[in-house]
C-alpha cells in the first residue's frame, strides 16, 4: 500500500519535524477537501477546519498514537469538526436532520430522473446523481468507491453500525442505477 | 430489481471486490481470479460492477476543486506560520500568565477580607477574574467624536453616547456595547464577526457601515453599505429570528410590540467629514514619541516603552486604516523592536535607533 511513506512522516511528525507536517498535508489535502465537500458546502468552514486540524495535530504531536493510515485519522478528525459545527448550527440532532434530508432528497432524485428521461447519459449524469444523493449516502460512496476505505472503517467513522452502512450504500446504489440503466443489467 | 443487478450490488458491497478494482496491489486478486473462473456468468457480473465503480471514480475525479492550488498553498503557509513563528503570540501568553498571577494575589486578600471560603480556582476562572481589559469610551463633548478600534474599525460617537469593548478585541467575536447613537465603519473580517449590543437588540455584522441608535426611547439600525443582521437580545436562535437589514433600510425596535420593524429610509447622512479625517493621520519622519502618544489616544490603550532608548527614532507611518496590531508591526519593524500586547496595554522593547 502507498501508506508506508506517510507512516514514516507520521513518526517524524511526532518527533517535532515540521517538514513531516507539510508532507502529510500535501499527501492528504486534496482528499480532505473532497471529503469535506461531501459533508458540507461551506468551503470556508472546510478551510478553517482543516487548518485547525493540522494545527491541533502539530500541538498534540507528542500525544499522537501511531497509525498505519494517517488518512483515516485525518478524515475522521475532519468529519468530527464539520459535523460538530453543523449540529451546533442546526439545533437538531444529526440523525434527525438526516432522516428528514434522506427523505427529501430521495424525492428530489426521483423528480430529477423523470425530467431527464431520454437525456444523454454520460459520466456527467452520474456526477449529477452523486451530487443529488443524501449527504450521508454521498459520503459513504465517496469513502468506499473513491478512497477505498472498508465498510467496517466507514461505519467507525460515521458512527454507524456495519449493517447500517451497507443499507445506506444499498440505497445509494439503487438511486444511482435507477437513472443509469446502461449499467449494469441489460433490460 | 432483477437478480443480476442484485448480484452486482452484492459485489459492490464487498470490500474485497472494491479493493481488487481500485487497488493494483490488492491481496484479493487471487481470490477474484478464481471466482471468475468458477462460472461464465461471473465474468459478466464482475465486468459490469467494475465498470460502474470506475465510472463513479471518474465522476468523483471530475469534482471541481473550489480552493485551488494557490489556496491550498496559502492554507499550508498559514498552518506553518501558526505552528512555528508563534514568537509574539507565545510572548503574549506568558505575559498574560504573569498578569493573571498578579491579580490572583490581590484576590486572595479580598477573599480573606470578605471572610469567604476561598474557592479552588482553576486557571480558567483565574483568567476570568483577571482584569478583563474593558475599555469604556464616552463622548462628553457637544460634537461627534471619531474613535478607532483595535481591529481597524471606526466609530463616530455622537454626543453623550458611550461604547465599551475589550481592549484587544481578540476573541472569536468582536463585541461592542453601545448606548446612544453611533456610526460604525467596520473592518471586514468574516472570521471574527462584529456584534453590537444595545439595550434591546443585537446587531451582527461582517464588515460594513451603518448607524445604530440606542437612546432610551428609540433603538434603530440604519445601513449605509453592506448588510447586517439584527435580532432581539436574549434570543438564542439568532439565525431564524434575525432581520437582515440592507442599505437604505432602517430597522427599528418597537417597544409596544417588542419586535423589530424594517422600513425604507430616504438617505443615511453618511458622516464622511469625521471619517474623512481618519485618512489624514500620516506621519512623516515623526518622532516615535509623537506617534506613540497619538496611538495611545486613538485607541485608548496605554503604551509603555523606554523613551530614552528610543530617543533617536523617527518614523514614517499612516495610522487609522489598519488594525492596531498591523500598525504595531509596521512600527516595530521600522525601529527594529518587538512588542507585546495584553489586557494591560502594549509594551515596546528594543535597542533604540542610531
Amino acid at each position: 500500500m502507498l501508506n508506508s511513506e506517510h507512516d514514516m512522516d507520521w513518526s517524524r511528525l511526532k518527533k517535532g519535524d515540521i517538514k513531516a507536517l507539510e508532507a502529510i498535508y500535501r499527501a492528504h489535502i486534496k482528499a480532505l477537501v473532497r471529503y469535506g465537500l461531501k459533508i458540507t458546502d461551506d468551503i470556508d468552514l472546510i478551510r478553517d477546519s482543516i487548518q485547525d486540524l493540522f494545527l491541533e495535530i502539530w500541538k498534540q504531536r507528542h500525544n499522537l498514537a501511531d497509525t498505519p493510515q494517517p488518512k483515516f485519522y485525518l478524515f475522521r478528525a475532519l468529519r468530527n469538526k464539520l459535523t460538530k459545527v453543523q449540529s451546533k448550527q442546526s439545533f437538531v440532532s444529526e440523525s434527525e436532520m438526516q432522516l428528514v434530508f434522506d427523505h427529501l432528497s430521495a424525492e428530489y432524485v426521483e423528480l430529477e430522473i423523470m425530467n431527464r428521461e431520454g437525456a444523454a447519459q454520460t459520466a456527467n449524469t452520474l456526477k449529477q446523481l452523486l451530487e443529488n444523493l443524501p449527504q450521508r449516502q454521498r459520503e459513504a460512496v465517496f469513502l468506499r468507491f473513491y478512497q477505498n476505505i472498508s465498510y467496517e472503517r466507514i461505519a467507525e467513522m460515521m458512527n454507524m453500525n456495519y449493517q447500517s452502512v451497507l443499507n445506506l450504500m444499498q440505497r445509494a446504489l439503487k438511486a444511482l442505477k435507477k437513472d443509469y440503466p446502461r449499467f449494469p443489467s441489460k433490460k | 430489481m432483477d437478480s443480476s443487478e442484485e448480484k452486482i450490488n452484492e459485489l459492490l458491497l464487498d470490500n474485497r471486490f472494491v479493493d481488487w478494482v481500485i487497488n493494483p496491489n490488492s491481496p484479493y486478486a487471487g481470490y477474484w481470479q478464481e471466482w471468475l473462473a468458477m462460472d461464465a456468468s461471473h465474468v459478466q457480473l464482475a465486468a459490469e460492477a467494475r465498470k460502474f465503480l470506475l465510472m463513479v471514480q471518474l465522476a468523483e475525479e471530475e469534482d471541481t476543486d473550489p480552493i485551488g492550488e494557490e489556496g491550498l498553498e496559502q492554507m499550508l503557509d498559514h498552518i506553518k506560520t501558526a505552528a512555528t513563528v508563534k514568537k509574539s503570540r507565545s510572548y503574549r501568553m506568558i505575559y498574560r500568565g504573569i498578569a493573571a498571577a498578579a491579580v490572583v494575589a490581590g484576590l486572595v486578600l479580598l477573599v480573606k477580607w470578605l471572610q469567604h471560603p476561598a474557592p479552588l480556582t482553576s486557571p480558567e476562572t483565574e483568567k476570568q477574574m483577571a482584569y478583563n481589559g474593558e475599555v469604556i469610551r464616552y463622548n462628553g463633548n457637544k460634537e461627534d467624536e471619531l474613535l478607532f478600534l483595535p481591529d481597524g474599525s471606526k466609530i463616530v460617537l455622537s454626543s453623550g453616547a458611550r461604547v465599551a469593548y475589550n481592549l484587544l478585541m481578540n476573541g472569536d467575536k468582536r463585541e461592542v456595547t453601545l448606548s446612544g447613537e453611533a456610526y460604525f465603519d467596520i473592518a471586514k473580517n468574516p472570521q471574527q464577526p462584529f456584534y453590537i449590543y444595545t439595550d434591546k437588540v443585537v446587531v451582527k455584522v461582517l464588515g460594513t457601515s451603518f448607524r445604530v441608535t440606542s437612546s432610551g426611547q428609540q433603538e434603530s439600525v440604519a445601513v449605509a453599505s453592506g448588510k447586517v443582521s439584527v435580532y432581539l437580545k436574549g434570543q438564542d436562535l439568532e439565525q431564524s429570528a434575525a432581520k437582515i437589514v440592507l442599505p437604505k433600510q432602517v430597522c427599528t425596535y418597537s417597544r409596544e410590540q417588542a419586535t423589530l420593524v424594517t422600513t425604507m429610509m430616504a438617505d443615511l447622512p453618511v458622516i464622511t467629514a469625521k471619517l474623512g479625517k481618519s485618512n489624514g493621520l500620516n506621519f512623516e519622519d515623526a518622532h516615535l514619541d509623537t506617534v506613540i502618544k497619538t496611538l495611545e489616544k486613538m485607541y485608548a490603550i496605554p503604551i509603555t516603552y523606554n523613551a530614552d532608548v528610543f530617543a533617536n527614532c523617527y518614523i514614517t507611518v499612516s495610522l487609522g486604516n489598519e488594525s492596531l496590531e498591523d500598525i504595531l508591526k509596521v512600527i516595530t519593524k521600522t525601529i527594529d523592536a518587538s512588542y507585546t500586547i495584553s489586557n494591560y496595554g502594549i509594551i515596546i522593547k528594543g535597542n533604540g535607533c542610531r
